[in-house]
């Protein structure tokens, strides 16, 4: 029972987020009892139970508050006038500083400010006109099985309210906050989640997988939190509807524009600013969402090398780095069960560095000048584009239809030009030497799915759909190595030479169908199953691949406080990011299994126990067991990216196996929300090529704990704190090894030859791969927001943020260092101390 | 009111904190630590040894290495060993004559004649010390090979580039042809030897040459691992290295039309003016094909790795195969095959 009102509060989704509202609206058989109604959200279901009223919130209003006030009994609601209906309605929200306006069949939930209150004392109605952020809960998304473990919600309203790292939230860092996940290198956008490998997390836009999340070598993610309506993160029970990656899904949902009012939210930090709009086009029908962030870090640094070239014009640098996104959506709603999107987004990132040297030389009293060049350039980005169809047939079968093209592509330039000058006196001459380098890559995606929910009966609830798409992948690179010799008299080169030119590229076509259908059953109060099955028929040139994920879980309610639920579900990847590290930088391939590299395969059975506990307190507790085959390590010699066209043999081939349990304790108070996430886990790895046994991973924190805390102290003032803490990552390290004599010193060791040691070492050894802890990690960030209403109505907040509060400048690697005196020296080396951040931002 | 005094208060906290937090800031990026906890505090049984199957004798290369946390070494001489060859307990003997490259180093032999897939499995132990394990197979029986040789010129430097530097200059090409198609899992190495007599007088030899004028050239070891289709890697070689001598040698390797292996290896000169018609006779060469235990060549793979960004833990794992359990290094097989003498005529 509580795992419904909990799912319910959960899946606090906007219209537009799913559109079942009928068949999703009768999913909870069992009513809500008064007596276990304990928050605000709960009392909302229990009025859309009990007297089909259909709400309408602001995303900003906190319904999980918990409830302070006493209800009448809502049977005899039934027969009461419209009036007595409305004035009853209001008293129960009023303790709370809610106002309920109703308006047709709706009823408007809206946060008194203090204005209003002020109004009220004179006034009984004000016109309730303007909404940010819709919710009409009768629309309320149901897609989540309740019976899902480790499954998470996140609104837009959290994100936007949560720690701003480098002057705006972000998604990923957000994520990486859970129990379950370690982060990778600090400040970077690694998900390591339940043993993964970070290049395993599905992320969706608006139902549309985009591949490379990551702007800034990782800082920032791609997701633009001004334009996220909420998103779901799963990271064990997937649901059918889910696949192709092995870890996790990150299914963002963006918001649509207002149906009746313009509204906007500009925002200006450190290093980027955005600004988002949306509103109707037709009122009541059609509706535009648009946003856009860009970076500035123009303005900073290119005066500063202006001014630095300036002085010294032998030896200019210059750098320009931007990023940006946009985001739009256009929604037209045809009628009450009707309704077709398009939505848009385009990221990219640009860095170019150029360094010149001038070079001066002199021959027979003639001056020559010369030029060394070196010139760097980065450019990676998405672009997603998809056209959703949302459809009700009737009560109990809707359609939600999705066409659309993806795409993600990287490109890496290096342009070197080295200047030198022979002089020979009978020929002397000028030699050029360059180097060009250019690697490519990108992914296509082109499809079409559908999902059908559909609800014969009570007791059981149908999900089922296909995905149909077209992959294309293409993967290049361009090497160059030349030299030109001219004479100092003559501009053209008199002799050109090419040492080394190689032009390789890789392109493959692939194909994938899915079919998945599950079914949620629930004819008994106590129990709750979720049986499914997702099958994969994946095509390449030379191989097809099919391969059937079983899905399912089952919720066990002991008590409407206590419940119980397990799941088993196995994923299958086809698609490979290839990177011959884990920076996030534009130099990875995305290449798809083939005869030679088999699908990566995993196997998760998760369970837990959830309960509420009084005072407002919820604590859940999950266990995991995962196993993963036909992992992928990359083991060629090359630094930054794999070859193109051999790069199936690059990587070894191995499997892992995660374990372990989290534990998550949260309060949420009027005022105070404060959470404890633990988690414990080990996660080793089976690499026949490297070991001969199971190691850790590099990943492999076995603890990990996250505190975090936020008060608001007015409507205008607020704060958050939060604290993390793992044990630290592993690397591999020479812990053994042997001597030999010192070939100076005279086999006696009797005659020291200088101050040379007897014996030097002849070889250093490690045990095991990842033999190595680097130290526990720990740090602190609080946030402050300050809120005002400005005269003409308009929100205006500033936000100050420091990251690592107390400087602990965490260990990123380290080295170990050994003397003849047997003396250890370990050397931990950080890069990222306390980062004081700010941002403001107007909403209007 | 009470909003004006969140302010207030939340402004004159908030300064004052910065203050602190930015004065208590540790700027110090590089910090020393103590890592004793991470490390091993003992040391291990080393066992490094390739065994050249088809040999009389067994040499096996083993010592006690020091466990860097606190210098603790074991005496090698306490190590002991035991060897089964399929199954069956050979005798070991403890070798004092081979040269001892390391100093707590310890020697052993077996007087025994391994086979094709034969298993070799070995035990050591010492005091203080964790037992190790290790356990390798011959590979089959190498399979008919045969050789044939041309002249190519070529510009081509040790990696197969062309290479402007290098003067266009003959090439030697053995083309080595392994009777027998691709299939997974099977290892094999190339070597090159080349031997040079000297026939002119010493006093003509370019400075800078090597003392040893009648010498024995050996070049890097090409690893091959065969699968249902070719790879290879250049690696440096365990059991001799390329001792800067006069070769240029770059491999390519293919299927040919017959579906059997192929291996090219191209021999130069690297330096035309060292070896001189006058001074030495026409070199001769011979080609050592080997069938290599996976050990080997994983070893050997690992050691080719790229230092840098991926020691900051960002990139591979930064670690050399072994298959000894409980304990460091490698133990591996070979089969040879060695070619008679080649004149390049």
């Amino acid at each position: 029972m509580w795992t419904v009102v909990l799912a319910l509060l959960l899946c606090s989704s906007p219209a537009g987020a799913s559109f079942f509202p009928a068949a999703e609206y009768r999913l909870s058989p069992r009513p809500v009892l008064l007596r276990q109604v304990s928050t605000l959200a709960e009392v909302v279901v229990l009025l859309q139970r009990e007297l089909g009223l259909h709400f309408v919130y602001d995303s900003q209003l906190d319904l999980g508050v918990p409830f302070t006030g006493t209800l009448p009994d809502l049977k005899k609601l039934k027969n009461k006038k419209q009036a007595e209906l409305e004035k009853i309605v209001s008293g129960i929200f009023a303790p709370a500083d809610i106002r309920c306006q109703f308006q047709g069949k709706y009823v408007v939930l809206k946060k008194r400010t203090a204005e209003e209150k002020a109004i009220d004392a004179f006034l009984d109605t004000v016109s309730v006109h303007l909404l940010e952020e819709s919710h009409i809960t009768d629309w309320k998304n149901r897609k989540i099985p309740s019976t899902q473990t480790g499954f998470k919600q996140i609104s837009g309203t959290q994100l936007r309210n949560s720690f701003a790292v480098l002057s705006q939230p972000d998604v990923i860092k957000n994520i990486q906050l859970l129990p379950g996940i370690s982060s990778g290198t600090e400040l970077l956008s690694g998900l390591y989640v339940h043993g993964g490998d970070g290049r395993d997390n599905l992320f969706l836009m608006d139902g549309v997988e985009i591949y490379s999340v990551s702007h800034l070598a990782g800082l920032f993610s791609s997701f633009n939190v001004d334009a996220i309506d909420h998103l779901d993160f799963y990271k064990s029970g997937f649901p059918a509807q889910y696949g192709g990656k092995l870890s996790s899904v990150i299914d963002v949902t963006t918001k649509e524009g207002n149906l009746y009012e313009h509204h906007g939210v500009f925002s200006i930090g450190l290093l980027n600013g955005s600004i988002q709009v949306d509103g109707p086009i037709v009122k009541g029908r059609t509706t535009y969402n648009f946003s856009l962030r860009r970076s500035w870090l123009e303005p900073f640094v290119e005066p500063i090398l202006a001014i630095r070239n300036h002085r010294d014009v032998a030896h200019k640098k210059n750098f320009h780095y931007a990023l940006s996104d946009i985001n739009m959506s256009v929604t037209h709603r045809f009628n009450d069960h009707n309704k077709l999107s398009f939505n848009f987004y385009a990221g990219q990132d640009f860095g170019k560095y150029s360094l010149t040297d001038k070079t001066v030389e002199y021959w027979n009293g003639k001056q020559i000048l010369g030029e060394n060049k070196d010139n760097f350039g980065l450019k990676w980005g998405n672009l997603l584009a998809s056209l959703n169809w949302k459809y009700i047939f009737n009560d109990d079968l809707g359609m939600n239809a999705i066409a659309y093209y993806t795409q993600s592509s990287t490109q890496v330039t290096l342009d070197k030009g080295t200047w030198s000058f022979d002089k020979k006196k009978a020929d002397p001459k000028v030699i050029e030497y360059f180097q060009n380098e250019k690697n490519k890559s990108k992914i296509q995606d082109t499809g079409f799915k559908s999902d059908f929910l559909w609800e014969p009966d009570r007791g059981n609830r149908l999900r089922f759909g296909t995905d149909l798409k077209m992959h294309f992948y293409h993967a290049s690179q361009d090497l160059l190595y030349r030299q030109e010799q001219s004479n100092i008299l003559e501009e053209k080169p008199f002799r050109k030479d090419t040492f080394y030119q190689d032009q390789s590229q890789s392109h493959y076509t692939g194909s994938e169908l899915n079919f998945y259908a599950e079914d949620e059953i629930s004819y008994l109060d106590w129990l709750k199953t979720n049986i499914g099955a997702r099958y994969i028929v994946f095509l390449v040139p030379g191989k097809t691949y099919q391969r059937v994920e079983p899905r399912a879980a089952v919720e066990l309610n002991f008590s409407p406080s206590v419940s119980f639920k397990s799941s088993y579900t196995e994923m299958s990847q086809f698609t490979h990011k290839m990177s011959t590290h884990t920076i996030e930088l534009p130099t990875f391939s995305f290449l798809p299994s083939n005869e030679k590299i088999s699908p990566m395969h995993s196997r998760q059975i998760a369970g837990g126990v959830y309960t509420k506990l009084p005072c407002h307190f919820t604590f859940n507790v999950e266990g995991f067991y995962k196993t993963m085959d036909h992992l992928m390590e990359y083991k060629g010699n090359r630094a930054y990216s794999p070859t193109v066209t051999d790069w199936q043999f690059d990587f070894s081939e191995g499997k892992g196996r995660a374990y372990g349990m989290e534990a998550e304790l949260s309060w949420k108070g009027p005022k105070t929300d404060a959470s404890v996430y633990y988690t414990l886990s080990w996660n080793e790895r089976f690499f026949e090529e490297l070991y001969h046994s199971w190691f850790p991973d590099s990943h492999d924190n076995r603890h990990k704990l996250t505190l975090l805390f936020s008060h608001r102290f007015s409507e205008h003032f607020d704060m958050n704190v939060s604290w993390h803490y793992h044990t630290g990552d592993r690397i591999t390290k020479s812990d053994q090894f042997t001597l030999e004599k010192n070939p100076g010193v005279s086999s006696d060791y009797s005659v020291v030859v200088g101050s040379l040691p007897p014996t030097i070492v002849h070889g250093l050894y490690n045990t095991t791969p990842n033999n190595f802890q680097l130290p526990d990690y720990h740090r602190m960030d609080i946030g402050f927001n300050w809120r005002k209403m400005t005269e003409k109505g308009k929100e205006s907040i500033w936000n100050v943020s420091i990251y690592n509060a107390y400087c602990h400048v965490n260990a990123i690697y380290a080295d170990v260092e050994w003397n003849n005196d047997s003396e250890i020296k370990a050397y931990r080396h950080g890069l990222i101390p306390i980062i004081p951040m700010f941002s403001w931002t107007l909403k209007f | 009111m009470k909003h004006s005094f969140h302010i207030y208060c939340a402004k004159c906290a908030l300064l004052p904190l910065l203050a602190i937090l930015v004065s208590s800031c540790d700027s110090m990026f590089t910090r020393p630590y103590n890592p004793k906890g991470n490390l091993g505090k003992k040391g291990k049984i080393l066992v490094e040894s390739i065994l050249e199957a088809h040999q009389d004798t067994l040499r096996i290369r083993s010592g006690v290495t020091t466990a860097l946390a606190n210098g603790h070494t074991v005496d090698a001489q306490l190590l002991d060993m035991s060897i089964q060859v399929n199954g069956k307990e050979v005798e070991v003997f403890e070798d004092k004559k081979s040269p001892k490259e390391f100093i707590n180093q310890k020697n052993f032999f077996v007087l025994c004649k391994l086979q094709e897939e034969d298993i070799i499995q070995l035990q050591a132990d010492a005091p203080e010390v964790e037992p190790v394990r290790a356990k390798v197979s011959v590979g089959p029986a190498l399979p008919k090979i045969s050789i044939s040789k041309s002249l190519e010129w070529t510009d081509k430097n040790s990696y197969g580039y062309e290479d402007n530097e290098l003067p266009k200059r003959q090439c030697l090409k053995f083309t080595i042809t392994v009777d027998e198609k691709p299939a997974t899992g099977q290892y094999y190495a190339v070597q090159v030897l080349r031997r040079l007599e000297l026939i002119g007088h010493d006093d003509d030899v370019h400075i800078g040459a090597h003392s040893d004028f009648n010498r024995t050239e050996l070049d890097d070891l090409y690893t091959l691992e065969s699968s249902d289709f070719m790879m290879s890697g250049r690696h440096y070689d365990l059991c001799g290295r390329y001792h800067d001598g006069d070769m240029q040698v770059f491999d390519s390797y293919y299927t040919n039309e017959e579906g059997k292996m192929c291996f090219e290896v191209f021999v130069a000169n690297r330096r035309k003016e060292w070896i001189s018609d006058q001074l030495y006779a026409q070199p001769r060469y011979k080609i050592v094909v080997s069938r290599i235990s996976r050990e080997i060549y994983r070893r050997i793979e690992k050691q080719n790795r790229v230092e840098g960004i991926w020691e900051l833990g960002m990139g591979p794992h930064a670690y050399e195969f072994s298959n000894i359990d409980g304990g460091v290094g490698m133990l591996g097989t070979k089969l040879d095959y060695v070619s008679e003498w080649i004149i390049n005529e």
